[in-house]
Parts: C-alpha cells; structure tokens; sequence
C-alpha cells in the first residue's frame, strides 16, 4: 500500500457542508414523525412563587389539545440536582410550569393561555451578592451557594507571598450575562415504540447526558432510550439540556403520539442557558523587579435559578490565575449563587475568559507601573514549558491534572514564548506601539496584548469502532455531536490517514447512542485529543486485521477487495499522561481607535497567535480562531442580557436588543499557529475550540490603555463605560 | 398573535371610515407586527394601505417637495429628488435599520412608530405608555432610550431617524381625518407624554397621515443628520443630531439644530441655533454652540452619557456642514 499524500494538516473540505449551506441537513426542528403533534411550554410570569395548584382541564377541553403535563405528572427522579422534571416552585421569569401537546402549535399556544395556576408570589433575588447574605430568599433546599460552599484551591501560600511582595497591584472587574445565540434554537421530537423511546435533539452528550437523564426522568432502563442528534446549528459549549427532552417525552407518551418542541427565540434567550454574571477581585504581588510572588483570585458567580454545568464554569474562572504566569504562590477561590435570573450553564471557554481579563489586565497594570513594555514582561514572567515551581502532590502513576494547581509537573508542549513573538511582530509591535497614555487628539489609536492558556482534552475517556468493509469503505463509530466545530471533518481526516485509505472511502456514524459507542461530553475543547485519539487507535487495529486478513494486494482497493469479513478495530482510551500536562496556549494583539468623545471603540485590526500543537486541518482551524475571536469581540463591546431589576424579566430576549455583533462591525482577524506537534495529541493535535475566546476581552481593555491612558475593568464595553473611564482619567 | 381581522380599503375615504379606536392602519407593518407580537398592543382590525398607490410618490410641490406618506424609507434613500438642501433626509433614511426595512417602512409609518424603551417592549412589565401607573424604567439602569431633558410619567424618548431632519427642513404634515384635511407642522406633530402618555403624537384615532411637504429651501443650505448607535447597522438611535444652515458671505444662515431620541419628542435647540446664527463656522464655536444645546439637559440616574454622545454629534455636525457648504 503506498500513500501518496498525506492529510494531516490538509485544509479538506468540511463533510456535508454543501448540504449545510442548500438547506439539504436536517436539523432537529426539520424533522417529522407520522402522527406527530407540536409542543408548547407554559412559562412562569413570576421570578419566584409557589404553584398552589394548576387547573388544566379548560386548556385540555380545547379542540385538538392532546395532552398536557405538569408538575402532577411527574416523579422523584431528577434532571439535576436542582432541576426536578416541573417543580411546584419557579425560580426565574420563563421557568417551565406546564407543556401542551397539539394538533398544530398555534392551538398549543392557544391552550397556554387556557391553563389556570395559582401562584402564591415570592420574595425574589436577583443579585448574587444579596443571594448570599443570611436573610436572603432561598431558592433551593440547600441555599443559594451552589455546593454549601466556596471552591477553594492553593498552591504554595499566598499569604506569605502577599507578605514578601514589594508592591501589591489590585483590580475589581465585571462581566456581564449574556446568551450564546446559537443560530439555532433549541429543539426536540421524542417518539415511543412500547416502553421505549427515541428522542431527536439539539444536544452535545447523546451518551454522556441525554441518555441518561432521559431514562432517569421516565423511569426507563438507559437501553430503552435512543437519543440522536442529525445536525446541530450552533453549539458553543452551550446547549446543555434543562427541560426540553424530558417534557417532549413525557408528552409524548401521555398523548401516544410523536412530539415535537422547538423553542422561539425568546424561549432561547430566557430558558435556554446564558453566560452568568461574574465579578472578581485580584491582587497580586510582586518582587521589586516585577517578578510575580503571588497571585489571589476571588470570583463571584451569579448561576441564576439552576447550575446547568456543575461548578465547572467557576473553576475554569481560576485557570489562568493558577497557571499562566510562573509563581509559586496562587489561590483561586470561587462562589456561585443562586438568584431569581434565569439560568446560567456552560458556554464557550466556560469562566476562563472572565478570569483571564481580570488576570491580563492587572499583569498589564503592573508593567506599566513598574515602567516595563507589556511584552517584555510577559516574555519574562510567562509559565514555561517546565511548568510552575513546586512539588507534585498528584500520585506517581495517575494522570497529570489538565486544570492543576500544584507544581512540580511539566507541560507535554508550551510554545506560549513563539506565540508571543509571532504575534509581536506580526502587529509591529515594537516598532508601532506607542508609550500608554501618549496620544492625544479626539481619535487615538493603541494596541494590547492578552495571553491565554487552556485545558486542552486530558483526563476524558472515549471510545471509537473501526469497520472497513471489502467494498472499500471504512466506517468510523464515534458517538460525539459534531457541535459545528468540525470534528466530523477531522475525526475523518485522522481515520483515513491512519488506514492510509483515499478521504471519501471514510464514513462518518456519530451521534446516535444506538449506533455508535459510548461518548463524552462534546466540551472542553477535548473532542480532537481525545475522540482522536480512540479513532487513531481503532483504525490501526482495523489496518492490522486487514492487512493480516486480507487475500488482496497493493493498494487500499486491492487491499480491501481481499477482505472476507470486515475487519473491525475498537479502541477505548482515557487521554493524558501521568508525566505531563495538556494545555493550549495563546497570545492576541489587538489594535483599537477610540473616539474619546463618543467612547465608541472600533477594533481595527486582531491578531491571535495560537499553539494547539499541529493544526489538522487548517483552514478550519483559522475559521475556529476568527469565529472565536469574533463572537467574543462582540460580547465584549455590547451584548447582554438585561433583567429587570424589580420583576426579574428579561427586558430584550431578541437580536436587536442583544446586540450581537453583525459582520459589518467585525475586524479581520489574522491567524497563526506556533509551535510543534504535541507528543500526546493524536498526530500532535491539542485543543483548539475554546482557547480563541480565552484573551479577547483583556486584549481590548489593555489596547484601549494604550490609547488613553485608562484600563476598562468592566465587560461589555459601551459608550457609558468608556466615557466614564475616560473622565476617570483625567480626573 | 390574537387573531385579527384585516381590511384593504381601495380608497384614502373608505380607510378613513374604517378607522377607530380598535383600529390600526398598517402600511409597512414593520414596528405594528412587532408590538402585536409582543402582546403590547391590542387591536381588532388592521386597515391596509397597500392599495393607496397614490400616496407613494415623491414629487414637486409649491417649490419643494411633496412626499407621500406611503413612500418607503428606501424611496427616499434613493429618491433623485432629495438634492441639495433635502439630502439630510435621504442620509437620515439611510440611517434607518437595515435595508430589508428600508424596503418596506414607510415615511408615515416611520413617523407613527412607538418608543423602543424596553420596558413599554416588554409586555411583563406595565408601563404609563401601556396604560398602567407606574414607570419602571426610570428607575432601571436601562436608559438608553430615555429622555436626558425631563419627561412626565413617562421618559420614552421618540426614535424616528427622519422626523428631526424634517423638523429642520420646516416640513409640514397633511392630515386627513373624518372632518377633512389639516396641516400640522413637524414639530408640533409630536406631543411627548403629555397630556396622555400612551400616545406621542397630535394624530386622532380616525385619522391617517397622507403626505409630508418639504416648504423651497436657499439652494445653499445643506444639512447632516449623524446617528449614535450601538451597531453600524440595524440600531435604533442612542441620540442623533440633525444640523443644516447656509453660508451667506461666510456666514451661517438659517441654522438648524435638532436632536432625536434625546427628549420625548425630538427637539430644536434654539439657543445653540442663535449662537452660530450669522457667525463664521469654526471648531470653536461649533463646540459652544454643542455645549448650548445640551445646557438644559437633565439626565436620569444612566443616561448622562447621552449628552457627551449629543454634543459630539452636534460639533462635528456643523464642521461637517461647514465643510459641504465649502467654508
């Protein structure tokens, strides 16, 4: 067999996009059952109350109303920890109370109206700073901080190394809540054939999630639930399930028919799952020639009514404080609390670009304090591929954290200091920066530099199936969703270099528990690592069967008309290492112009230098970085959810008052990658997804310094903010 | 959306019968669909327009222009006619939303539009302009499209792109109504919350706007109307400044400032006008006349910004017109 080619790090074009962009795939809202009636939810107008009671019999008696369900419909079993199926409580204005089944939808939305609730209306909280005071409205049995306490961690001791400081820096900074606005809303059609059901939806975990809530929630063994998800229009780490399936099922089999529910885009906006509002505190201490002595990071989460994603956003919020500058002394301590808002969970890059701007900024603020360019001190401080000082506490033999705390261990790769340089150079750094705070005049230009570093895929376990069949093809099992990334694409490319067949011979089944092998979460920018990973090692059992099994010859057609039976590989693995970590690195250089007068920023030009070790496919890659940058561009310049202070209503669950960033506001963003291949990545890939969004936000605020004067601690930056900062400094 | 019965009058007459208090015209639809989606508004009957072709033409009229109520706002994005000293309105028009709206927004319908404040958008929470008796924006940190020069229960300011160009363009509105036609002029057209804050405007329940009358303009006058916004494209107006005079012997003549979504209903600033009134234009003096229009201005808890954004409009407005001019 001889390969002519190879296909790694080949920009081969993305599988089935030409039916993505005729309108041939086939979303969840597209689909259609025999039979099937059309879903509503019934959504509480009050941000806390009690039901005392629901009276549906007017709404059923309606014409073409099939079935409704309520909190009477439903068991002990639970979503989450917090999320019970319907609950006698709503905690946020858009909280489920009751679904409808129906001939058509406009007759479900007529029912809504005809369902009659007592409410017996509640003291609400909307802030989290209120949420944990003693006498504070409780939303759960438990109390508003999620856990029943902070998450606390520390690596050496920064008490004393506050202590040993010559200087102590401190900033406080804000993020704001906002939705993801996936293209796509959420959807899903569930069916039932006896005691079991097959459900289609928007999803990111068939295996890991769908399958087992579902089965949970209606009491059914996990082999009676089929979950499939046939494309997704936007995943953005976001679309975390809260109630949809499991009321889409659950009519389902009250009616006896098919049902389908797909949300508006209101319904996405409020009880879909948003970015939470974060404040955080930073101090940290340096040397007198700068070098960092201890950093202390303290965040405060608003999670809303119900924690989607456990307390992996808040963790992620402490990973550049614990790691991207070399310090022997770092504590990150996080709280997130429950409020009457609607809920938050997890979205692209999880609490990691709200902890990297406070990080960036105040790194930022001590160079040019301590009269050092930005850069020079980043190239002096920045953690190395060494990793930070101190001893291993992590046993021997386990796996190296991806997210550590302690020291003593290695990266697998770090290429941060090429990311930098490139970068510089790239922007003209050193010859096109001004000193922060020179320019003068109406219109000022600056330009700033954020790094990041990312958790990049260790730690998770996937599996995979190879089958090459005798008529040439290769049939890949993965069960990860394809969330819009890509990993169909490159999962293939792997496969087919690894088999060393033609691209087109390879046949992608993901996404579909009844086909495909179990699967992680589609999250953590792991899926390449990891899934991977698996795919590599089962096409080379598969290779080996063949090329043992085989009566033919020559090449990948000769070799496989030679087969008898297929010739199947199955791998499962638990990526990482014991003797290193994984992590991505980034460095951006923003270049801005700020109208002082209007306090408009107009990013002009965007350069993100990134090392994911080797790039797959690289024009998917470029498109993951400016697609990230991008979508993070515009959250930090406008979008936000904005809730009523009084009612707890979502005041502009709508595109034109979000603000999303349209394309005509966007720079180009100029893409490079750094570094060499990783040794634990299959062919040397690290993770890419997440690590764009990682320095976007501190790369504006620490460009916008440059030329002003001032930093911006608060996200998104309007008019009002920058006008304020601007008065603040020349105050 | 209730359902809603719809009506197409082939006659202004017969659409002025059908008129009534549970009665709403719709031409191009663009804010009404809006406000019925979200549960704000209630009518019974929706009276189309679309069959008033007549009421779609630009033309001449007494030396200046006659602009049809139906008119769309791409009209007069494109219209030849809107020259010289009428461009302000063509640049206003441009201005507004995105062009799929341009297509189908009408003149009349832009200056019939509802304020965008998003606490009247919410139909959870009741407002003075949705009838109820209380106002929980201005106590909300969500200002942007609320009045830095006072209000009266109500702070909602008016948000159309075109009325503060045809305010200081002197235009003049044609009303029909049930008694026959009347003519008001474009400021007075708007009422601000007062005495009722659920409407903006003088326009009666049974009557309809059918033309805007652009009144001849000295062939030197040239205005810019200049926008703040969030987006360079699809936003409604943080505030905007509509800014027009002539140069007489290099002197400004005929000055015009008027600013939009800055008070309930968009407002001249005569103080500022009379400050460059027979001055010659400079950067100086563009900036005291900014800083006098905004003299009165009195912000809410968030909004005082607005003034900063204003008074830029304004300064960089008259070296605009300056410059157009050929000072």
């Amino acid at each position: 067999m001889t390969q002519t080619e190879t296909l790694i790090g080949t920009s081969v074009g993305r599988i089935r996009l030409a039916d993505r962009v005729t309108g041939r795939a086939e979303y969840t809202a597209d689909l259609k059952r025999p039979g099937m009636l059309y879903g509503r939810v019934l959504r509480s107008p009050h941000a806390h109350a009690r039901i005392a009671r629901i009276d549906a019999s007017r709404a059923l008696a309606l014409p073409g109303v099939r079935a409704i369900v309520t909190y009477e419909d439903v068991s002990d079993a639970r979503i989450d920890a917090d999320l019970a199926p319907l609950d006698t409580i709503v905690r946020f204005v858009g909280d489920e109370v009751a679904a409808v089944a129906a001939d058509s939808e406009s007759i479900a939305e007529d029912a809504l109206a005809l369902i009659d609730v007592d409410y017996e209306v509640m003291t609400p909280v909307f802030e989290a700073a209120d949420a944990l005071k003693p006498d504070a409205p409780q939303l759960h049995p438990n109390g508003n901080l999620v856990g029943g306490s902070a998450l606390e961690v520390e690596r050496g001791s920064v008490r004393e190394g506050l202590a040993a400081s010559d200087r102590v820096f401190e900033g406080r900074f804000h993020t704001q809540m906002h939705g993801p606005v996936g293209m796509e809303t959420r959807a899903a059609l569930a069916e039932w054939d006896g005691d079991s059901v097959t459900v289609w939806k928007t999803s990111r975990a068939v295996h890991a999630v769908d399958r087992q809530t579902l089965a949970r929630v209606l009491g059914i063994p996990a082999d009676n639930v089929r979950v499939i998800c046939t494309a997704m229009g936007g995943g953005f780490g976001n679309k975390d399930e809260g109630r949809l399936a499991s009321l889409t099922a659950m009519l389902a089999r009250k009616a006896g028919r098919p049902v389908r529910i797909e949300y508006s885009r209101v319904e996405e906006f409020i009880a879909g799952r948003n970015r939470q509002e974060t404040d955080i505190d930073l101090q940290i201490g340096v040397a007198a020639d700068g070098r960092p002595l201890a950093i202390d990071m303290e965040a405060t989460m608003n999670a809303g009514a119900y924690v989607a994603s456990g307390m992996g956003v808040t963790r992620r919020i402490g990973q550049g404080a614990l790691y991207l500058y070399t310090c022997e002394n770092a504590r990150f301590k996080g709280m997130t609390a429950y409020t009457n808002r609607p809920a938050g969970g997890s979205f692209r890059g999880l609490g990691a670009p709200l902890g990297h701007f406070a990080l960036e900024v105040v790194i930022d603020q001590i160079a040019h304090e301590l009269g050092i360019d930005p850069l020079d001190y980043r190239l002096a401080h920045h953690v190395t591929p060494a990793g930070q000082p101190g001893v291993r506490k992590t046993p021997l033999h386990e796996l190296a954290p991806d997210q550590p705390v302690e020291g003593g261990i290695p990266f697998s790769s770090n290429a941060l200091r090429e990311c930098i340089l490139a970068g510089a150079e790239r922007i003209g750094w050193r010859e096109r920066r001004q000193a922060t705070g020179s320019a003068t005049g109406e219109v000022r230009r600056g330009i700033g530099i954020a790094l990041g570093n990312y958790k990049g895929g260790g730690n998770v376990n996937a599996q995979a199936e190879v089958r090459i069949s005798k008529d040439g093809r290769a049939r890949v099992a993965i069960g990860n969703v394809d969330v819009g990334q890509g990993s169909e694409t490159v999962l293939a490319q792997i496969a087919a270099e690894t088999l060393g067949s033609p691209l087109a011979a390879i046949e992608m089944v993901m996404a579909d528990t009844e086909t495909t092998p179990p699967a992680h979460v589609t999250a953590g920018s792991a899926t390449t690592m990891t899934s991977g990973t698996a795919v590599k090692q089962a096409a080379e059992e598969a290779l080996r069967q063949l090329k043992e099994r085989s009566a033919g010859t020559g090449d990948w057609v000769g070799l496989t008309a030679g087969l008898a039976d297929d010739a199947v590989g199955t791998a499962a693995i638990t990526s990482g290492s014991p003797d290193a970590i994984i992590n991505s690195f980034t460095a951006h250089f923003a270049e801005v112009e700020v109208d002082t007068l209007t306090g408009r920023i107009r990013v002009v030009r965007y350069v993100a230098a990134h090392d994911s070790g080797r790039i797959i496919n690289p024009r998917m890659a470029e498109n993951q970085v400016s697609g990230g940058v991008l979508q993070f561009l515009g959250i930090a310049m406008r979008e936000e959810m904005l809730i009523d202070k009084r009612s707890g209503v979502t005041l502009n669950p709508n595109f034109l008052e979000h603000k999303s960033t349209s394309i005509v506001d966007f720079p180009p963003v100029e893409v490079i990658f750094c570094g060499d291949a990783d040794p634990l990545g299959p062919y040397g890939a690290k993770a890419l997804g997440e690590p764009p969004v990682v320095p976007v936000f501190a790369a504006i605020s620490n460009a916008f310094a440059n030329a002003t004067g001032v930093w911006l601690h608060e996200v998104p930056f309007t008019p009002a903010r920058v006008l304020a900062a601007l008065q603040r400094g020349r105050a | 959306v209730k359902p809603i019965s719809f009506e197409e009058p082939a006659s202004l007459r017969s659409a002025l019968d059908l008129l009534d208090d549970r009665s709403r015209p719709i031409a191009g639809g663009s804010d009404l669909l809006g406000e019925l989606k979200e549960g704000i508004v209630d009518y019974s009957t929706l009276i189309s327009l679309a069959a008033l072709s007549d009421m779609r033409r630009i033309e001449p009229y007494e030396g200046g222009l006659r602009i049809g109520a139906l008119a769309t706002i791409s009209d007069l994005e494109f219209s030849p006619q809107l020259t010289g000293p009428y461009q302000m309105l063509a640049e206003a028009a441009r201005g507004v939303a995105t062009p799929e709206i341009r297509y189908q927004g009408t003149v009349g319908g832009n200056l019939c539009q509802r304020p965008r404040c998003l606490h009247y958008r919410s139909a959870l929470t009741p407002c003075f302009k949705k009838g109820g008796d209380s106002c929980p924006a201005v106590e909300s940190p969500y200002q942007d499209y609320l009045s830095i020069f006072g209000g009266s229960r109500c702070y909602a300011v008016h948000p159309s792109d075109l009325a503060p160009p045809l305010i200081a363009l002197d235009a003049r509105l044609v009303i029909a109504g049930p008694s026959g036609t009347r003519e008001v002029g474009a400021e007075s057209f708007f009422t601000g919350p007062d005495p009722d804050p659920r409407r903006e405007t003088v326009l009666e329940p049974r009557e309809l706007v059918t033309s805007v009358i652009l009144p001849p303009m000295p062939s030197g006058w040239r205005g810019v109307y200049s926008k703040a916004r969030p987006r360079t494209a699809g936003d409604f107006a943080i505030v905007s400044a509509s800014v027009g005079f002539e140069l007489k012997g290099g002197r400004m003549a005929g000055v015009r400032i008027v600013l939009g979504s800055a008070a309930p209903t968009p407002i001249r600033r005569p103080l500022a006008e009379a400050l460059l009134e027979g001055q010659e234009p400079s950067e100086d003096l563009a900036q005291q006349a900014a800083v006098a229009a905004l003299a009165e201005a009195q912000p809410l808890s968030d909004n005082g910004f607005k003034i900063d954004l204003a008074r830029a409009l304004i300064s960089r407005g008259v070296m605009r017109v300056a410059s157009a001019t050929g000072a």
